[in-house]
């Protein structure tokens, strides 16, 4: 009885949804959207609108959608 | 009795395999990552087979990078890679980072920090970096982020990818306690580098 509790996948295990976290190199802004093919930590995207400094993917990772 | 660890096992290689075909980072991830980051707008060299390295400034102290290759999926060879570097360099410490089997009770994503060669694998690249480093009379200290075998395997969740700034601010207090203005220290970042560019 105890062993499908002890380690059996988890059929009721919520998807998670993957996203990117893109930040200016400089200012630091935050910016969170959906993830992209393509995206890579630490890819260079383009230029700041604030400070012309680089914006890169700080961080790609998998986290459950809000419930709204 | 081993049906269910069986089974969640190769429910998370099943898992695993569509974060690999987006070249999406896994939990094991976070060892290069943290030491990517560390080598951005450095130059790389390469070391060993899929494995590069890169000469920062971290406090007056001359750091030497070491990780596996990416964004490809792969670990490199961080033993002959470590063991060539502490001949070459004769460095005054080491510090390994990598992603380390949590309890069951544990947080996910809590950092620890100890002393010894932080790197899993069948034990070659662990035998060849302690070797090396007993030889040299080097210390070693290890930074290991905390996470499950299923996590470590499937893509990485928040709470793995947020302790960058954590064991950042780890092997800036080590290198301050630990070592002397002008030293060299090797930082390596074990891991599977998958999704991630330094």
């Amino acid at each position: 009885m105890s062993l499908p509790i002890m380690g059996a996948p988890d059929k009721k295990a919520k998807k998670l949804t993957v996203y990117t976290i893109e930040e200016c190199v400089k200012c630091k802004k935050p910016d969170k959207r959906e993830f992209k093919d393509g995206d890579l930590v630490h890819k260079i995207l383009g230029k700041c609108k604030d400070c012309n400094e680089n914006i890169m993917i700080s961080l790609i990772y998998g986290e459950e959608p809000k419930k709204n | 009795m081993i049906i269910p660890f069986l089974m969640l096992q190769a429910d998370a290689l099943n898992k695993a395999m569509a974060t690999f075909k987006k070249n999406q980072p896994i939990g094991d991830a976070i060892g290069p990552m943290i030491v990517g980051k560390l080598m951005l707008e450095h130059d790389k060299h390469d070391i060993a087979v899929d494995t590069v390295y890169a000469e920062s400034d971290i406090s007056g102290r001359k750091a030497i990078l070491v990780t596996a290759k990416g964004p490809a999926g792969t670990v490199g060879q961080p033993g002959n890679a470590v063991q060539e570097l502490i001949n070459k360099e004769n460095p005054s410490l080491l510090i390994m980072i990598d992603a380390a089997l949590k309890l069951e009770g544990e947080k996910t994503g809590e950092v620890a920090e100890g002393i010894g060669a932080a790197i899993g694998g069948i034990g070659v690249d662990k035998f060849k970096i302690e070797e090396a480093a007993t030889n040299s009379n080097l210390p070693v200290y290890a930074i290991v982020v905390k996470q499950s075998l299923v996590e470590a395997i499937s893509l990485m969740t928040k709470e793995i990818a947020e302790s960058v700034d954590t064991v950042h601010n780890i092997i800036n207090r080590i290198i301050e306690e630990r070592t002397n203005p002008d030293d060299k220290i090797i930082i390596v970042g074990v891991g599977n580098t998958i999704g991630v560019i330094q």
